[in-house]
């Protein structure tokens, strides 16, 4: 009597048993791109998403025109949050949305500077479909135009950020790099203040990849362009490679970034906290407009004046971002959570005060290691 | 409760003794006309059973019986009856024992003649294609081997195909095939012992080992299961080997077999047992471990760094033949974020027009698969070929383009397919052309979850499953650093030096390592 009630269980189990939620891939469509931006004319939300046309992809009937050329469908709903978009989205289609895989996830300017982006994104954070490779952007203007732009090498726009993203921080440093899991973690550790890569449609139609915005409390408060950026990334340690270029007479050289290393120290000076940041640089020769022979004192010229320029710009920026936004992008408040714990619980609560003021040295060593195959005798 | 009481009963049913021959009330007497009499009976209505009488020396009645067929019928007519008829008149034969020991000493020229006293005996000797010479007066007859019947000649292998390797096979002939064993082991400590299975079959079953490098308790073990067999008929080898395996609801076979000499003297020379079936192609050979079914002949042969290219790709596609149906299952049904993105989105329009769930498509292709496999092989030669091009061509293809299936299925099948191709023994391939399925359930139900359920249960079946007290997953589990020379990885020649450890054999040294490193030192230089 035993055995069988074991094998009835048995049975029951293996076959009137199976995961909730089984959906079929042909039943899901994948939501490749998301854009949230600010209703202008209420308080509510709109939300783009781009999802793949799979039936024209397999269609053998040549529908001619345009139509054929796209590949992906963009479609635009309003709102009063992510959630209710999305379930308004789902009463229009025949097809499970998937989030699995998103690629982009773009915060639209009048959306970030309204409202704390952490509850913007809330959806992102709670949902557990949502993959969290999912790279964040702030764009310049309205979220949904980028999905207006036609892809140039890829079949949906949302994969060529994603694929440019991971090509571009390779070659340059005019881009913050984040995805959504970092974005969340550090929006809040960090209590709102971070920079996050900008992407906007360049005047020829085609998506750019560059700067970065600064949110303080979690709301945009401004730009940072390219070169800023660029340094902006030397301070935070998150340069891949990349490039900038030094004026020494009517020459100017550019430099291509091979290893970065920053370090951030800080001590008290009159109870009031002092940060040291150095910078090590190691460069190449990238090229130059002017032909002039390589010897040893002109990449010691090359190295002090780049050193020099750098740490002008760091200093300009980091000021700038001290007076002008009174954003702790570069986490000073953190660091001293981290090492002068004690000191930092009694300036913890007057820190916004303080931080405009607070005092940063920057050191830089540049270290040019080669020139490239191109050698002169 | 009625359901149960009928599955029991089908399990025990209440067996009666098994019959012996009908011949047991008849014994062998002194008188010829007796014995032939009782001989006859026994074989009435055998009209191949063929006696011819003469006259020893023109005076003594005799009798000479065999099975028309089974001997060679030139030797029992010039050098049996001529000289027995035209026997020499100076020796005078007067009595039945004169006449006996006349024609075994001085006439039959045969080496392998022999004197038999018992019924039951002489029976199996004349089924078994002996010339029985019955002689009056005397109660003991002469047995005469000169087996003659149709055979096969040693052929190519032809499922075991190898490179480099010899190109002879066993055939179905007992006495051939342990000549092509002993060929290749000329030691005397290489021991043959003959029993012989089968109410009536009187199958002849040869047990071969070597005896100093073989684990004594081995022997026991195989010839105590292998005495305790009392079937009516060993159709061939793999009855045996069924009979006597460790577990039979293992999906796991546990014996192996080949039908290359070679590998049956490796094996013997690792310490195994060998049983050779007569009228069985293939040779038995056992204890095995998953790591030996993984090995082919040629993984000796060529060289080390060729050999870990190709088991590796052995592993890899062993893997694949197991999982790959499921894991597409699963990720297609459960887990698409698993896919990668591009993937996933090449895979979504093949699907978008398929009006099944993956899993239904899975179950139908691999399906078809095993179903063309099937009639390919129950085809004759010439209807083979076709299969292979209607399978490809006609269902694939179209049922891509009748949106039955998506594209990637058929790639999956295929690979699949290929993949199962590649594990060398017949008996682990399909075996795990069964898993498969198993798998596919368990991804259809549970997803992900489930492959992975099903796969850690295997393992853990293989990790308790032994074949004759050896572990099943040995070299790896449990864990023999010296036997992993020759797992994933097949070591130099020179460096193997032992014999496997799991085999416990007495004789552990393969190869002399004073000697052989005396070549590398003595290296010849100009």
């Amino acid at each position: 009597m035993k055995k069988i009630f074991i094998i009835a269980i048995t049975i029951v189990v293996l076959l009137f048993t199976a995961c909730w939620d089984k959906v079929e891939l042909d039943r899901r469509t994948f939501i490749l791109g998301t854009a949230i931006d600010a209703s202008t004319n209420s308080d509510k939300y709109i939300m783009t998403i781009e999802t793949p046309l799979t039936k024209i992809i397999n269609s053998t009937v040549g529908a001619g025109g345009e139509d054929q050329m796209k590949t992906t469908l963009t479609e635009s709903k309003e709102g009063i949050s992510a959630f209710d978009i999305v379930r308004k989205l789902d009463t229009q289609t025949d097809k499970v949305l998937y989030w699995g895989h998103q690629q982009v996830l773009i915060i639209g300017e009048e959306a970030a500077k309204k409202n704390n982006i952490m509850n913007i994104i809330d959806f992102w954070k709670r949902d557990p479909e949502i993959i969290r490779s999912t790279y964040v952007f702030i764009s310049q203007g309205q979220g949904q135009d980028i999905f207006k732009v036609i892809p140039k090498h890829s079949t949906s726009i949302s994969l060529q950020i994603s694929n440019q993203v991971a090509e571009q921080v390779k070659k340059t440093s005019e881009l913050i790099k984040i995805n959504l899991i970092q974005f969340i973690s550090r929006l809040i550790n960090n209590k709102g203040d971070i920079l996050v890569g900008r992407i906007k449609v360049s005047a020829d139609n085609d998506v750019e990849l560059s700067g970065s915005g600064v949110l303080k409390d979690g709301i945009l408060r401004g730009w940072l362009n390219n070169n800023e950026t660029t340094i902006a990334n030397i301070i935070m340690e998150k340069v891949e490679g990349g490039n900038f270029s030094i004026p020494d007479n009517e020459n100017i050289i550019s430099l291509d970034i091979l290893e970065e290393k920053t370090d951030i120290a800080s001590r008290f000076k009159n109870n009031q906290p002092v940060f040291t940041i150095d910078i090590k640089l190691v460069c190449s020769i990238g090229d130059m407009t002017q032909e002039k022979k390589l010897d040893e004192k002109l990449i010691k010229a090359i190295e002090l004046n780049g050193e020099m320029l750098i740490k002008n710009k760091a200093q300009k920026l980091i000021k700038k971002i001290q007076k002008e936004y009174k954003a702790d992008v570069f986490e000073f408040g953190n660091y001293l959570y981290k090492h002068h714990n004690k000191k930092w619980k009694e300036i913890e609560k007057e820190w916004d005060k303080i931080y405009p003021n607070v005092t940063v040295n920057v050191n830089v060593e540049l270290l040019i290691n080669h020139q490239g195959l191109f050698y002169e005798e | 409760m009625m359901i149960i009481d009928k599955i029991k009963k089908l399990f025990n049913i209440k067996q009666s003794d098994s019959k012996e021959g009908s011949y047991q009330d008849y014994t062998l007497s002194k008188n010829l006309q007796k014995n032939m009499d009782s001989l006859k009976d026994i074989f009435k209505d055998c009209e191949d059973f063929k006696n011819k009488p003469l006259k020893i020396g023109g005076n003594i009645d005799a009798q000479i019986i065999f099975i028309e067929g089974m001997i060679d019928v030139k030797v029992v007519d010039d050098f049996l009856i001529k000289p027995l008829i035209y026997s020499d008149p100076a020796n005078k034969i007067n009595s039945g024992k004169d006449a006996y020991n006349y024609a075994k000493d001085a006439i039959l020229s045969s080496s392998n003649i022999m004197d038999i006293d018992n019924l039951e005996k002489v029976i199996k000797d004349v089924l078994s294609g002996f010339t029985i010479i019955l002689i009056d007066n005397n109660k003991t007859v002469l047995s005469l081997d000169n087996k003659g019947w149709e055979h096969r000649n040693v052929e190519m292998p032809s499922v075991e195909v190898s490179m480099k390797g010899p190109k002879d096979a066993f055939t179905e002939t007992f006495t051939t095939n342990v000549m092509l064993v002993r060929r290749r082991i000329r030691d005397p400590r290489l021991k043959l012992k003959k029993l012989c299975i089968g109410r009536r079959s009187k199958t002849e079953v040869g047990v071969m080992y070597i005896e100093d490098i073989i684990d004594g308790k081995l022997v026991k073990e195989v010839l105590s299961r292998l005495n305790r067999i009392d079937i009516d008929n060993v159709q061939s080898n793999s009855i045996i080997e069924q009979m006597i395996e460790d577990s039979w609801i293992s999906p796991f076979p546990q014996v192996s077999n080949t039908e290359r000499p070679d590998k049956i003297a490796s094996s013997l020379l690792e310490g195994k047992i060998c049983i050779i079936t007569d009228n069985s192609p293939y040779v038995t050979i056992l204890p095995i471990t998953l790591n030996s079914l993984m090995q082919a002949p040629d993984d000796y042969y060529e060289r080390w760094g060729v050999v870990f290219i190709l088991r590796f790709v052995r592993m890899i596609g062993t893997f694949v033949s197991l999982i790959l149906p499921s894991l597409y299952i699963a990720m297609l049904s459960y887990n698409p974020e698993m896919i990668p993105t591009r993937l996933a989105l090449s895979l979504a329009p093949g699907r978008e027009y398929v009006p099944f769930p993956a899993f239904i498509e899975a179950f139908l292709m691999e399906g078809v698969f095993e179903l063309m496999r099937e009639a390919g092989i129950r085809l004759p030669g010439s209807l083979g070929q076709t299969i292979g091009v209607v399978g490809a061509v006609v269902i694939g293809q179209a049922a891509v383009t009748a949106n039955v299936v998506s594209p990637a299925m058929v790639v999956i099948v295929a690979l699949t397919g290929i993949a199962n191709f590649v594990i060398p023994g017949y008996g682990l391939a399909i075996s795990f052309r069964m898993l498969r399925f198993f798998l596919m359930l368990l991804a259809t139900i549970f997803g992900l979850y489930g492959i992975i359920l099903g796969v850690l249960l295997i393992l853990s079946h293989m990790c308790t499953l032994k074949s004759f007290g050896v572990p099943y997953l040995s070299p790896w589990a449990p864990l023999s650093l010296t036997d992993l020379k020759d797992s994933v990885f097949r070591a130099p020649w020179k460096f193997l030096k032992e014999r496997p450890e799991y085999m416990n054999t007495e004789d552990k040294v393969r190869i002399n390592k004073k000697k052989t490193n005396r070549i590398k030192k003595k290296g010849y230089t100009k």
